[in-house]
């Protein structure tokens, strides 16, 4: 049992209906660390988490990758458009925690340059807000979570990290050596798994990093900086209640408009049928992702009279080269992704908007293989032979900026999940910036994994992440929320997740996220 | 003792027995793919051919007396041994004689569990009109005296037995080298006498199971010819006809037999190799074992590895037996290596009602998915070949993998007009994206395999120390270990 199964001993339980004073609806980096703001402010809070709650990460998480799909969100989603969306364990968690349990844990910050991409691009959206406003939040995430990063960041000499960086592994070293020779910085990664043990008054001791790899199966220890380990442990110790296999399906509304209950099936569990609940509350917190957000404000029809739901979805460009070396790499072992440059955020004269980060690869077999055959399109005794290269291959791959577009958008299928509710579909295709950005990048990896030493290189275009859907902004007519995370439409609706991002930015987005999350804590207490 | 070509170590036997101009070769492909389904071969060479060329003993008796020999030297006397007998054409009316004899409690032939006959010859007169048999005698039956000519004649009588699809050339020679050397007396007395032979009374009805298959491009010996003449031998038997071949079903359908034959022996009940509790000891290296065994190793990642070494039990419940077939026959293309059936653990996994959770707006369902796919596959290769996916060779079933991959395979302007089975395939795009997921999840299947890990070298389960050597060239101790006993068992 780790900590948090300690404190559900005792946790606090509300009735379903006593009116409470906030629903959190999901429990990953948007909803978990808003949990603990509000409890530990005395309020009374339920958060209703669709996935099971997983008590023992040390004897639940094996490692393994296919019995890991028990903590990836596999009910189905539809991909289509030009750049096929992969869903599933790709981008999308469930759980006690959510797709943190899953999260690779890469937390580079927003580049203050990103939340203005249309006064500097004249595309995309500007955020409404600034570096300066996020800053504070920033640091209190990263101090609260103990992420682990270098001592002097270049591309950024204020910033300090709580403790030092994890060790690099394998494919760190070729892409320092790489981008080395090509003149190019790289750091150790900011990391939100621990380098050494670090303790909070809110979370107790946590182990460091044991160097699994296995980060994207689970966390077995609590190194890494999951928000099981982290933010709900505090906030159920200060009074929160957690329910489990509690899937959101409608709310009910008072007279004036506003919400007055959420409406969820709690699955059953040993074969009882599931049950129908309504928890009573003052106000709501949908947390729930670019995903699952807008499709449940679709399906309800609430918090939409901009048209904006749904609509903006973006993915980062996330396209990855990969080589064989002469050595052995096994870069299985460290974690996934150790090293970082983000020298390519505006590089000079590139024909796309915005920029990119860099980092290293190391996959487990399972992944790897899956993209050698999609990707590369291998199949017979070449596929085999190539497989059998695993431990001398090693990847480097980028996150960038994707630009919001009107043909990129989600909506609601004709068909029904187990839920009840209808399957989204997501529409996406790369634009013209998109495309540029990964041809640029592919011939920056190619050059720096070939100094690196790597033969027989390959790319694999993927996308990562599920960004948009529904916008921030200051106009009620070209947005869903406000910069706090207020809807527009409904005074008691907030919405705290990567589906309020403006535009996507460079940087992966769960750090941002969590300091969304508590400066929206902060302005909801203020205001109550 | 006939000569014959034994292969396979484990499993139970089957006995094979050719056609007339064939020998052992006959059955080269068959026995390949049954060994690796865990079966033993014996393709006998008949008295008149292959390297029993200069034995003359042609009649149907003296035939099956010497089988009977042969079988005896194989088994042991008396054997309780449960076995098989496979005959082809000539050798099909062999094998219902024999049956008749073990039926009636030879000792040396008891436990007979089938029978499998491909395009026999039945045991009453062979149905053949008088103007083949001529032009066999006349073509076969002696010496020309002119080597090329008789190379022609050869071919000829090879390619004459051939159906909608040719033989890939290597084995077509190697059935024209086995009609060159027979020897022509037993191709005389064959066609003048053995197949004249009314054995009809004498076999009477059998209650052996018996598998028959015949080729639908064949004249005297269709599957409706079968029915008639073989069929009402036999109380318990299965006839399956063979789309697009002709009489030379063990070299024109390797693959497809090996499917039907696994499959019937399935459906006796027979369950093979037996199962015991050593198996995964016996499938991967004991230094990988000890790995998986020792405490680098977490309990619940032990117990899933080891899982998946047990055979489990298969329910189908998504493909019908073609279908199966030909999802087989993709999987053999795409992981050519795999240590196990990845179509049933394919077929097992498409029932469950959780998929991964992704899935590409142009495609339907993922079991609809496949059962779309695959009658694309069926459909381009009856349209391209004439005969069933899974009948084609590997070099055949891959000119269709890489159209599929390449977005040319599927229903486009002309498969539009093509309205026979064709007119539900995927247009190339859709086949395009489900060859995608098809690539994505076999090798899923195949990487997920313990044996699998063992032969790519991972060792990163093993992780409940943690790890400390995680640069370049580094290797924890266990991984030295590991490293080491591979070595040292190859």
């Amino acid at each position: 049992m780790n900590q948090l199964a300690h404190n559900r001993i005792s946790m606090r339980r509300y009735q379903d209906d006593e009116v409470v004073d906030a629903v959190i609806i999901g429990t990953g980096a948007g909803g978990a660390p808003l949990l603990a703001k509000l409890a530990a402010a005395g309020l009374r809070v339920v958060a209703l988490e669709a996935g099971p709650w997983w008590e023992a990460p040390a004897e639940q998480f094996a490692t393994d990758e296919t019995s890991a799909s028990k903590i990836y969100w596999t009910d189905e989603r539809l991909s289509a458009g030009d750049t096929s969306v992969v869903f599933g364990g790709n981008n999308s968690g469930t759980g006690v925690g959510g797709s943190t349990l899953h999260w690779g844990a890469f937390v580079p910050r927003a580049d203050p340059r990103d939340l203005r991409i249309h006064t500097d691009f004249h595309e995309g959206a500007d955020w409404p807000l600034t570096y300066a406003d996020l800053l504070p939040y920033y640091e209190e995430v990263e101090t609260f979570l103990g992420v682990s990063g270098p001592a002097h960041y270049p591309w950024d000499s204020g910033r300090r990290y709580p403790t030092g960086p994890v060790p690099i592994n394998a494919p760190g070293q070729l892409m320092q050596r790489g981008f080395a020779a090509l003149g190019l910085r790289t750091s150790a990664a900011p990391i939100a798994a621990l380098s050494e043990p670090y303790a909070r008054p809110e979370y107790g001791q946590r182990p460091a990093c044991v160097n699994r790899g296995f980060c994207h199966q689970g966390c077995r220890n609590g190194a890494k900086a999951s928000m099981d380990a982290t933010y709900l442990p505090w906030a159920v110790r200060d009074g929160a209640e957690i329910r489990p296999d509690s899937f959101v399906h409608g709310f009910e509304r008072g007279s004036g408009g506003n919400i007055t209950s959420v409406l969820f099936r709690q699955t059953g569990t040993a074969g009882k049928a599931g049950t129908e609940r309504r928890q009573r509350t003052r106000a709501v917190f949908l947390c729930a992702g670019g995903i699952e957000t807008p499709r449940l404000l679709l399906h309800t029809g609430l918090a939409n009279s901009s048209g904006q739901v749904g609509r903006n979805f973006m993915a980062h460009v996330a396209t990855q080269v990969w080589g064989t070396f002469a050595g052995r790499v096994g870069m299985n072992k460290g974690f996934p992704a150790t090293v970082i440059s983000e020298d390519m955020l505006r590089p000079a004269g590139a024909p796309f908007t915005g920029g990119y980060l860099v980092q290293s690869l190391g996959v487990t077999p399972v992944t790897w293989a899956q993209g050698v055959a999609r990707g590369r399109g291998l199949f017979g005794e070449e596929l085999v032979s190539y497989l059998d290269r695993y431990n001398f291959v090693a990847g480097i791959g980028i996150n960038g900026d994707c630009v919001p577009v009107k043909g990129n958008y989600l909506e609601l299928s004709e068909e029904v999940d187990r839920n009840g509710l209808p399957k989204p579909r997501v529409h996406f295709s790369y634009g013209k910036s998109e495309l540029a950005m990964s041809e640029h990048a592919v011939t920056l990896l190619k050059a720096a994994w070939q100094a690196a030493g790597a033969e027989d290189m390959w790319t694999l275009e993927r996308t990562a992440h599920t960004i948009g859907t529904c916008r921030m902004g200051s106009s009620p007519e070209a947005s869903v929320v406000g910069s706090f995370g207020q809807s527009h439409d409904l005074g008691n609706l907030w919405i705290c997740d990567n589906s309020v991002f403006p535009s996507s930015l460079a940087a992966n987005p769960a750090l941002t996220i969590m300091a969304l999350s508590l400066r929206t804590a902060e302005h909801f207490l203020a205001s109550r | 003792m006939l000569p014959y070509t034994l292969n396979g170590k484990h499993g139970p036997l089957i006995v094979m027995l050719h056609w007339l101009g064939g020998s052992a070769n006959t059955w080269t492909e068959v026995s390949a793919g049954l060994v690796a389904r865990d079966f033993r071969c014996a393709a006998l060479d008949l008295p008149g051919f292959g390297r029993a060329v200069d034995d003359d003993r042609f009649s149907v008796a003296q035939m099956s007396t010497a089988v009977l020999e042969t079988v005896r030297g194989l088994r042991g006397a008396a054997s309780k041994e449960p076995w098989f007998l496979a005959g082809h054409s000539m050798g099909g009316k062999l094998a219902a004689v024999l049956t008749r004899a073990a039926e009636n409690g030879e000792v040396d032939l008891q436990n007979l569990r089938g029978v499998f006959l491909v395009s026999p010859s039945p045991p009453g007169v062979e149905p053949m009109t008088e103007s083949k048999r001529e032009d066999a005698l006349r073509d076969l039956g002696q010496s020309t005296g002119d080597a090329e000519k008789d190379r022609e004649h050869a071919k000829a009588f090879v390619d004459d037995n051939v159906g909608k699809l040719a033989l890939p050339e290597a084995i077509e020679q190697r059935t024209t080298a086995d009609v060159l050397h027979m020897s022509r007396a037993a191709l005389r007395a064959w066609m003048t006498g053995g197949s004249k032979e009314d054995w009809a009374e004498r076999v009477g009805t059998l209650s052996t199971p018996a598998l028959v298959l015949a080729g639908t491009e064949e004249s005297a010996l269709n599957p409706a010819a079968q029915r008639k003449h073989t069929l009402a031998h036999f109380s318990r038997a299965t006839l399956v006809p063979l789309e697009g071949s002709s009489h030379l079903g063990p070299l024109e359908r390797p693959w497809e037999l090996i499917e039907h034959i696994t499959d019937f022996v399935a459906s006796l009940g027979m369950s093979w190799p037996e199962r015991t509790e050593s198996l995964p000891a016996t499938t991967l290296s004991p230094g990988f074992l000890r790995l998986i065994d020792s405490d680098c190793t977490s309990p619940q990642t032990r117990s899933l590895l080891l899982q998946r070494l047990t055979p489990q039990a298969f329910f189908p419940a998504i493909f019908t037996s073609s279908q199966r077939h030909a999802a087989r026959a993709l999987a053999r293309r795409v992981v050519p290596a795999a240590p196990q059936d990845l179509a049933s653990k394919l077929e097992e996994q498409l029932t469950r009602p959780q998929q991964d959770g992704s899935r590409r707006a142009s495609l339907p369902a993922d079991a609809d998915a496949w059962l779309q796919g695959l009658a694309s596959f069926e459909a381009a290769s009856k349209r391209t070949f004439g005969v069933p996916f899974a009948a084609l060779d590997g070099a055949r079933q891959d000119e269709l993998l890489k159209q599929a991959a390449a977005g040319t395979l599927g229903r486009g302007l002309l498969g539009a007009l093509y309205l026979g089975a064709g007119a539900e395939s995927f247009t190339p795009e859709q086949m395009k994206d489900w060859f995608e997921d098809v690539r994505g999840e076999l090798a899923k299947l195949y990487m997920t395999d313990p044996r699998t890990l063992e032969r790519v070298g991972f060792t990163g389960f093993a992780d409940d120390h943690g790890f400390t050597h995680i640069r370049l060239g580094e290797l924890e101790d266990f991984e030295n270990t590991t490293a080491q006993a591979r070595q040292d068992a190859r």
